[in-house]
């Protein structure tokens, strides 16, 4: 009776998109915060966050963003609740922008991510270079490095995600 | 392009509204808490915890294994080198224990009170590093249950300042190292203890250093020169070490000298700190 109730395929697939989304948690916090180069790591939680909305729609994506944003601002030590507000805008408007305006392919999830990338770095710098009396060409060296690692793990994210997406969950 | 919009219209506000009040009741749990944790993120860090102290283990035996396996030259080079300096600073130790009793018959003659200080340590290991490009932080695997609190100093098994207790929960606590952005230190500055602030930079934190600067009127600094902590502001006993001076430049109106500290402390190379709960210094 209650199991009639609930959508299984989409609570299965909630679960699967949690789990690729502590993968990606576990492996920024764990790995790739230890490959320094050029005085910054890769930041990869952006991507896994438009492959939700990308692949789930908008409210998907703003869903899990505002979880992982939580999340983030935990254990990143941000200042205030950054990532929280962040994410799921970048969550919504990705999915947003492909149920409407884009299509599903690699090369608009490659922009989107980039943007998605681009974005959270300025808003990490924003306090730099606004508030603090430093080197602003500092802060936009590591905004623009740590976007740059973190362009190849769009890929490995892409295809994983488009596979769960395509997955028949329903049975 | 009419449905996108209405699209955005109809989830957009409602989701704007979610992440505003989870927003306004994170950010109020917050500040409310005063440093230490809220519910929410003790229970994550704890759950990280067992997973950061293992890849902090294993990457540290990695690092072993790679020192081992191409830097031995160098490792035993290093090791030559440590035996010469242990045998300088052993004639120097038989020195100052003359000095010491000297010293003892001065203030006993004197009628002079001893200077001593006194210090409540709590070791922790460090089992986790910075995940962030824009801050420089610690974890220790020991908080509160160990009496560790927000704004307790930092220091390494040499005196040497590694920062300050920003975050504490239960079985963890996060430490500011000394080259964070937000470290903020009263100092001394060479042997003229001219008083002085060392801040954190972020251009400077890149490099590993730290800024000095509000030097008092007239006094000077210069390279080589050796900071050590002013004990104003209660947080850091007197008389550690922060650093020394590598760089002093002019502001940018150039009217007062800053200086680039290059902290004594590595952040880097760690693996256990002292939490300084509780001191006395007596001057």
């Amino acid at each position: 009776m209650l199991l009639e109730l609930i959508n299984l395929a989409k609570l299965r697939r909630g679960f699967i998109y949690a789990g690729i989304v502590l993968l990606v948690l576990l492996i920024q916090n764990l790995a790739l915060s230890q490959i320094v180069i050029l005085n910054a790591s890769p930041m990869i939680i952006p991507i896994v966050v438009v492959a939700v909305g990308f692949f789930e729609g908008g409210v998907w994506g703003g869903v899990y963003g505002l979880v992982i944003g939580l999340v983030c601002d935990m254990t990143l030590n941000e200042p205030g609740v950054m990532m929280t507000v962040l994410f799921p805008i970048i969550g919504f408007f990705s999915g947003a922008l492909t149920m409407f305006v884009m299509s599903r392919r690699l090369m608009p999830f490659f922009c989107v991510c980039t943007c998605a990338l681009l974005l959270t770095a300025i808003c990490q710098m924003f306090r730099f270079i606004v508030f603090a009396e430093t080197d602003v060409i500092f802060a936009v060296l590591t905004g623009a490095f740590q976007t740059l690692w973190s362009l190849p793990f769009i890929f490995a994210v892409y295809y994983p995600c488009r596979t769960v997406s395509r997955l028949d969950l329903s049975k | 392009m009419n449905n996108f919009k209405n699209y955005c219209k109809k989830y957009g506000i409602r989701l704007a509204v979610a992440v505003f009040i989870v927003a306004v009741i994170s950010g109020t749990a917050a500040s409310r808490s005063s440093g230490s944790v809220s519910v929410a993120e003790n229970a994550v860090m704890s759950l990280a915890m067992p997973a950061r102290s293992a890849s902090t283990g294993i990457i540290g035996w990695l690092e072993n294994i790679y020192g081992y396996m191409f830097r031995y030259d160098r490792l035993a080079e290093e090791n030559e080198e440590l035996k010469q300096r242990v045998t300088e600073l052993e004639n120097k130790l038989r020195e100052a224990k003359e000095v010491e009793a000297e010293n003892e018959n001065f203030r006993r003659l004197f009628g002079l009170r001893d200077k001593y200080s006194d210090f409540v340590f709590e070791s922790a290991k460090i089992i986790g590093r910075g995940t962030s490009n824009w801050n420089s932080t610690l974890t220790i695997g020991k908080g509160s249950e160990s009496g560790i609190e927000v704004g307790d100093c930092v220091i390494d098994s040499s005196y040497n300042v590694v920062g300050q207790i920003s975050e504490v929960g239960n079985g963890w606590a996060t430490i500011r190292s000394v080259i964070d952005t937000d470290i903020n230190i009263g100092a001394l500055v060479g042997d003229t203890g001219s008083a002085a602030m060392v801040i954190g930079d972020y251009a400077l934190m890149k490099q590993g250093l730290v800024k000095l600067t509000y030097l008092t009127a007239g006094a000077q600094v210069f390279e080589g020169d050796t900071l050590l902590t002013s004990g104003k502001g209660g947080s850091f006993p007197r008389g550690l070490v922060i650093g020394t001076v590598t760089a002093v430049y002019n502001d940018a109106g150039g009217q007062a000298e800053d200086a680039a500290v290059a902290p004594a402390a590595d952040p880097d190379s760690l693996t256990q700190v002292f939490v300084v709960k509780d001191f006395t210094v007596v001057e």
